[in-house]
């Protein structure tokens, strides 16, 4: 009952926006097409003749959107939940639905795009993160091949979708003082880890290692995006379970 | 059936908001949570509600523990001072979202509220006056429909007519329907007559909780020339006591005995009379 | 608050008001009073209290309860509180007149000359 309440006023805004930024991805492809908006580079080939390409890419701006969804929708639900008398639990597990079926609704509409684009056969090159990975092609080519990619993006959007939900929550239960020492405490370990990365070939190595295993298979790939999630979503319903559910700030 | 609180501790740093509360409020009646601002009523509703967490304690509703229960949260609404809606929402979907979260949600009565209070429904929740967002939230608490029903501060920025119409509405509800009101405010005087039942919180604790005609009952003014008051007092409880001139007044708790010594008079005391008295005696008490 | 004395019990005052407006007619017997709701939005008084009111007088069955439909005052309501009116006028009324007359140092004479004069007042 509460749980559908809040699905509902949830997925329909997830649903539009969604779509609004679908719509915009579409318009940007199509001016990508006609060389009016350029993504795009270079590439050098062998004879040392330069030859310029545009490209696109989906599953990089439904990520961040969806990291941003993440922020924005999460403070929403507690306090819409807690209003009308859901448990914190329902308003986690309904806005988590929302953005697992929204994460997986954008990223399974991609393959509506890179059919329509193998069907024009044009110069501008699709980029997917799978296949960029995985596949000696930029655009997948099969059916199958396509779905994998829609997948991989999928659990790509959540481990961003977790680590938006993740930070909205910190935010919102920290202080003043809170904010600011965490916000700096996570630059300071950013750049430390970088430090040592580069001074400790033992670390450096550890680094590359990962990095080399989770391009190795898209197992590794999708497991580690949704370890990610999980360890993000993990942290986020810590907060939840103790955090004052307060109105935003005039 | 009831809202029960069992030694629910609150502490915001070195305050402490509510200290070892044991309430409850159910029978379907209208409750008086009478308080000072800041003396905790605001705090032990957002614990009823799970908006906070108790430090200790617990909150039960109908026997079942409230934190993260759908359904014993479900049968309670708060009228908070908080806008816990989305900042794009109106009125109207407003009125439609809460309709979704509760099936006993009147949508004809709400607008019919609306209407009376002449509250924009077009508006966004977000940029109402002070007035019409007390007004959209009183009118969303009065429609609910749930079994415990609660009103902080309802009156918050409205006008003399608008605080009659909601006393008016809310008595009206209260007559017709088997709710359990909480009305949470620091008016005591306009809150008198609505309440049948006392609770009186003053630092975190509560001082009293009683039938309010009980409680009225429970003391009484004795005035006359100082000394033959201070005489009268002696063994007495007094709860507070005003002098001028050579007159004084003493509020003395407890039930007059037969008719007034010669020189004294006795009087009742309103609810109002009665509050002051015991926030004075518990002030005093304290700065000891 | 309507008129409400706070010192005093508020159902106590509605019954008061209530049997006013028997004696003045504004309810007539076999007519039909407000009910506790309206009393209580009226007057924006709990509804127990209204409740516990009326049922002063309906337990002196002045007032009478017809199921589903309302209440109405009953017939010779109006006879029997003047009667108690007229019982309660010398102790609540003449008395203490009468004291107040004495601490001023009026004779009886001359209280009763007052009487006479107040008696052929015009309002």
């Amino acid at each position: 009952m509460k749980f559908a309440a809040i699905f509902k006023y949830r997925m329909r805004d997830c649903l539009i926006s969604g779509g609004v930024v679908m719509l915009v991805m579409v318009a940007l492809t199509v001016l990508s097409y006609f060389g009016i908006v350029t993504f795009g580079g270079y590439e050098e080939s062998a004879d040392g003749v330069t030859e310029s390409y545009a490209t696109m890419n989906f599953t990089m701006p439904y990520v961040i959107f969806m990291f941003v969804l993440g922020i924005v929708s999460i403070r929403e639900d507690m306090r819409l939940g807690i209003q009308n008398g859901a448990g914190r639990t329902t308003s986690f597990m309904a806005n988590l639905a929302c953005m697992v079926l929204t994460a997986l609704l954008l990223n399974l509409s991609c393959i509506v795009f890179y059919k329509l684009w193998a069907l024009l056969d044009t110069d501008l090159v699709i980029i997917d993160l799978y296949s960029m990975a995985f596949l000696r092609e930029m655009t997948p080519g099969t059916l199958g091949e396509m779905l994998l990619c829609a997948l991989t993006g999928t659990a790509a959007s959540l481990a961003f979708t977790g680590c938006g939900v993740m930070l909205s929550l910190v935010y919102w239960r920290l202080n003043k003082a809170g904010k600011w020492i965490f916000s700096l405490a996570l630059g300071a370990a950013f750049v430390l880890f970088i430090n040592a990365a580069t001074s400790f070939d033992w670390l450096a190595g550890a680094v590359t290692a990962f990095f080399v295993w989770v391009v190795k298979a898209p197992l590794n790939m999708n497991v580690t995006f949704l370890a990610l999630a999980a360890a993000f979503y993990a942290i986020a319903r810590a907060v939840t379970l103790k955090n004052p559910i307060t109105a935003a700030a005039a | 059936m009831a809202i029960e609180l069992k030694g629910v501790t609150k502490r915001y740093g070195a305050t402490t908001a509510l200290d070892k509360v044991s309430v409850s409020f159910g029978g379907g009646i209208v409750y008086g949570l009478l308080g000072a601002n800041g003396a905790g009523k605001t705090t032990m509703m957002n614990v009823i509600t799970n908006r906070i967490f108790a430090d200790s304690g617990e909150v039960l509703i109908d026997g079942e523990r409230a934190p993260g229960s759908d359904r014993a949260l479900g049968k309670v609404y708060m009228m908070a001072e908080a806008n816990l809606f989305p900042d794009s929402m109106k009125v109207e979907p407003a009125f439609r979202l809460t309709r979704s979260f509760y099936p006993g949600f009147d949508m004809d009565y709400a607008l019919s509220v609306a209407k009376r209070f002449e509250l924009p429904l077009k508006k966004k929740v977000k940029s109402l006056s002070t007035g019409y967002a007390s007004i959209f939230r009183l009118t969303l608490a009065l429609a609910v429909g749930t079994p415990y029903d609660i009103f902080d501060e309802p009156v918050l920025g409205l006008d003399a007519q608008h605080r009659d119409l909601f006393y008016r509405l809310l008595m009206e509800r209260a007559a017709d329907t088997e709710q359990t009101v909480i009305l949470s405010t620091h008016l005591i005087q306009e809150a008198a007559s609505l309440i049948s039942h006392a609770v009186i919180i003053h630092s975190g604790r509560i001082l009293r909780d009683m039938d309010t005609a009980a409680l009225t009952g429970a003391a009484y003014q004795v005035s006359g020339p100082a000394a033959a008051v201070d005489a009268y007092c002696a063994g007495r409880h007094v709860l507070n006591a005003n002098s001028l001139g050579g007159l004084k007044t003493a509020c003395v708790e407890g039930e007059p005995e037969g008719e007034a010594p010669a020189g004294l008079e006795f009087a009742g005391m309103d609810l109002q009379d009665y509050f002051i008295s015991l926030m004075n005696e518990a002030d005093r008490r304290e700065a000891k | 608050m309507a008129g409400f004395d706070g010192t005093r019990p508020i159902f106590l005052q509605l019954a008061e008001m209530l049997e006013e407006g028997i004696i003045s007619g504004a309810f007539p017997e076999e007519g039909q009073i407000p009910s506790i709701t309206e009393y209580s939005a009226a007057l924006k008084i709990n509804p127990a209290t209204a409740l516990k009111g009326i049922n002063l007088l309906v337990d002196e069955g002045l007032v009478y309860k017809k199921r589903g439909v309302g209440m109405f005052v009953s017939t010779g309501a109006r006879s029997k509180l003047l009667a108690r009116r007229r019982e309660s006028f010398y102790s609540e009324r003449v008395l203490p007149v009468a004291r107040e007359a004495k601490a001023l140092g009026l004779t009886s004479g001359e209280l009763a000359e007052l009487t006479a004069r107040a008696y052929e007042e015009k309002e």
